[in-house]
Formats: C-alpha cells, structure tokens, sequence
C-alpha cells in the first residue's frame, strides 16, 4: 500500500488538474495543477459543488448524463472528451477545452469520483492551424499541378515532335539532347499526375461508409490482372473483413502495396504477395507481405515521404509518390501504417482501419 | 468522301499547330479553319462579317477557356440555336475535372475529349476523330 504522503507528493506534483468529489458533486480534493488550469486555490473551491467549473451551458447536460451515466457503467475509469468535447470553466469565465479522465472509487463506504483533466486549448489551436494549412497546402498543390500541366504539355508535346521529325537527321549528339528533353518532360508529368493524386486524397476524398475489404481486393486483382500474368506473379488473399471506409481510396491503397509487391520483385523468383488481416485492439490490422527484394530496416520510414525513392530510375521506374499517398489514405481514416524488411528477405506493409464497433 | 470541314476553336497556337501536325500526319480528307476566341467561332458558324463564305463546319472542336466567350458559352449558344445545333461539337480540352466534363454533356457536347498529354496519343485522338466525324457518321448535311 502506498504511503499517503508519497501519494499527495505524487497528486500535488501534476501539471494535470486532479479533482475528487463525492457523490453529490462537491469538490474534496483539488490538486496545485488544478489551481493553474482553473484559477481557483483550493481552498477557494473545497466543499462546493463541482458545477463551478463547468460553463452554465454544459451544466444540464453534465447533469442529464455525464456523471448518472458514468455512476451506473459497469466500467470504473472512462475518458471523456476524446471524441467529444468537453469544456472547463475558469475563475475570470474562460471557458477553455479540456480532456477528462475520470474514475470511480468507494472510500470507506463512501463513492468518489476523481477526475483528471487536461487543458487541451494549445493543442486545439495547433490542431486547427494545422489543419487549415494543410488544406492551404493541398489546394495549391491541386491548382499548380492543374496549371503547370498545361505548358507542360507544350513542351512535352513539341520535344516528341522534334524526335519524330528530327531523330536522326541532325548529328548523335543532338538525339541524345532530345532525348533527354523527351524524357524530362515525360517523367514531369508523371510527377505532377501523382501529387495531383496526393492531393486529392484530401481534397476529394468521400465519406466514410462500410466496405468489403474482400470485394476491394478483388477489383485490385482485376486492375493488376495483366501485371500478375507479366510477372508470374501470385497473390493470396486471407479472409478480409468489412470496415467503414472510402472504398476508392481503399482500392487504391491496396493496389498500390500489392503493385510495388509486384514491381520489387526479385529476378530469380516469380513474385508471391499474401494480404491477410487480423485483430488488433479496436481496429483491423492489414498486411501486405512479399517475397522480394526488400529493404533496409532503417529505410522503413524514409520510403513513405513524397519523392524518396531506394532505387534509381533505371532499376525500378516510378516517382516516389506511391506510398505517400498510401500514408495519407491510411491517416486520413485514422489508421498507421509501417513496413517491415531486410534485403533479399522480402518486406510487408502493415496498415490499421480503426474499427470500434467489434 | 467529301473532304471534313472541321473548324478548330483553340486559342493556343501551340495546339492548334499540333493539330494541324495530326491532320498532316492522319492524311485525311478534311479543311481546317480555326477561331481563337469564342466570339469569332460563332461569327464564324454565323457567317457573320468576313465569314460569310464560311463553309458550315461538319465538326467544331472546342476548347473550353477561351478568351472573350469561353467553351461553355460558345456550346450553350451553338446547341440553343435551332439553325446550328446538329452541328457536332466535341469539346478537346486539359480539363479532366468531373464538373467540366458533365457540364459540357447537359450543354449538349457530342463529345468530350482530354487531350492526351503524350504526342502519339492525342495524334490519335485527332485522327480517330476526324475518322469517325468524317467517315464513320451520316449527319444530316449528308442525307
């Protein structure tokens, strides 16, 4: 049993906020970390109901249910204002976003309640800075992808022109010149076509709705089909859940791991792809695991930035856009997503859908 | 077959160069006449002013930012003119953008094509085009 006064060390040395009250809501305990966030000394607060700290608004609210329905739960500990918010008020009336985690215990016979609670108004701001200059960021991305691809388009056009018409007829060195210009222009506008497609899984991604993961991978299958008959490829695929998902989006993240799966395979060895899904806490964990020619272990959070690549151009065509947009889909159902490999050993993708309900 | 009299609404002399490169190359029966901006194109298929001598076009191919009068104004005015609608009008433009695309088919496009950003590719297109439109097709001119 821990020691009363090591334990109010531990209580007064929170930066969180700790408060106890009893069951009829008046404050017992009110820690120096609760001082800070809510303006009140303890003695200030001590005794009266803890009402005082809520803005009069969430008051009925509060009422109605947070606490009674907490008091019935089966469960002795629940955190409150991840998924919806919740407010604190201080003394000078500010009301300020908060998280609250609260537990319930019997002391002596008698039931208490005690809350933790973190003044989450820096983190809020942060969050929606963020989110709107991501939203900035994507929108110019879209819109200078759209307008740079318009004298792209000129100059690829008119440097495959000149090869068709001049290839040959001028000296050696004037073909390498354009083929070079050629190429330049071709491999622009495959990079400006997959930030445009980074930047739609932002900008026009639809609503999240239940998918057959099952039926998803199938459509991949088809959309690979020639590439599976080219490489002699196999793929394998476990039972796959249902999830709440953006089926297009889940399409693509899957196409995309399975078609690198394909495209990094060893040249002695037809490639073989497994995608399975299991269990993991209260979301769906999926890989995507092969037998090719894998990579560093330390490269495996490099290769999910926008444009890294491993490998030259010559080797493995692509831009390095592919499993950024992996990453920004898996994100954006608010699921991770890592990979695991060693040379030669192969590698696997392993992405979460978060799924609560089972 | 008669010769198509095709008339190119493109503001970009680099396209409409490479359209005329893609007919040169297609080897067709077809006449270019070409309008950069879509004020003139409908003077043009009005035979108003200095086009009264205008051959009436067996296809117009639209670009859809235009100056003046861009391609939607231009498709809207085309198909709500009783003397010109069965005229073809395939929309050839950058855009890929679902609002573009079904906006010009409630205008009454008969076609919508992106020009393709590989040279053999949109070569093609302009061929296949003029292949279908000038061949393929009866329109009521022809009957």
């Amino acid at each position: 049993m821990l020691n009363a006064a090591l334990l109010e060390g531990i209580v007064q040395l929170a930066s969180e906020g700790i408060i106890s009250i009893d069951a009829e809501e008046r404050i017992h305990l009110f820690n120096r970390g609760a001082e800070e966030i809510f303006g009140w000394s303890a003695a200030e607060v001590v005794g009266k109901p803890l009402e005082m700290l809520i803005p009069a608004r969430y008051r009925p609210q509060h009422h109605a249910e947070h606490l009674p329905r907490f008091a019935a739960a089966h469960e002795t500990a629940r955190r409150m204002g991840e998924r919806r918010e919740v407010f604190g008020l201080r003394k000078s009336g500010e009301e300020f976003p908060a998280e609250v985690s609260i537990s319930r215990v019997d002391v002596d016979g008698r039931r208490m309640y005690n809350a933790v609670v973190r003044d989450v108004t820096e983190r809020r701001r942060y969050e929606t800075a963020l989110q709107r200059s991501n939203a900035e960021l994507e929108q110019f991305a879209y819109v200078a992808s759209h307008d740079l691809q318009e004298p792209l388009r000129m100059v690829a056009s008119y440097t495959q022109l000149l090869a068709r018409r001049y290839q040959g007829r001028l000296d050696p060195q004037a073909d390498t010149y354009i083929r070079f210009a050629v190429e330049g222009a071709q491999r622009m506008q495959a990079l400006i076509h997959d930030l445009l497609a980074l930047s739609r899984v932002g900008t026009q991604g639809r609503a999240l709705a239940p998918v057959d993961t099952g039926d998803v991978m199938a459509g991949v299958l088809r959309w690979l089909g020639p590439a599976l008959e080219e490489s002699g490829g196999e793929v394998a695929v476990g039972a796959l859940p249902t999830v709440t998902a953006d089926a297009g989006q889940l399409q693509q993240l899957f196409q995309n791991l399975v078609a690198n799966a394909l495209k990094f395979r060893r040249p002695d060895a037809a490639p073989r792809v497994e995608v399975t899904a299991a269990r993991e806490g209260a979301a769906w964990r999926f890989t995507v695991r092969d037998n090719g020619i894998g990579f560093e272990p330390e490269f495996a959070d490099q290769i999910f930035v926008v444009f890294q690549r491993l490998h030259t151009r010559a080797e493995y065509p692509g831009t390095g856009v592919g499993l950024a947009i992996c990453k920004k889909i898996v994100e954006r159902h608010g699921g991770t997503i890592r990979a695991e490999s060693a040379p030669g050993a192969g590698a696997a993708f392993h992405f979460t859908i978060p799924d609560p309900s089972a | 077959m008669k010769p198509l009299e095709l008339l190119l609404v493109e503001d970009n002399p680099g396209d409409v160069e490479l359209t005329r490169e893609a007919l040169r190359e297609a080897a067709l029966p077809c006449r270019l006449a070409v309008a950069t901006d879509g004020a003139e194109a409908l003077r043009v298929l009005r035979r108003e002013g200095a086009h009264a001598d205008a051959p009436r076009p067996g296809l117009v191919l639209l670009d859809l930012n235009l100056p003046k009068l861009d391609g939607r104004a231009v498709l809207a005015a085309v198909k709500g003119d009783p003397a010109l609608r069965d005229v073809p009008v395939v929309v050839l433009t950058t855009s890929r953008a679902a609002a573009d695309v079904r906006e010009a088919y409630a205008l009454h496009a008969n076609a919508y094509v992106v020009k393709p950003a590989d040279l053999d590719a949109h070569f093609a297109a302009v061929r296949a085009l003029v292949e279908f439109w000038g061949g393929v097709v009866v329109r009521p001119a022809d009957v």
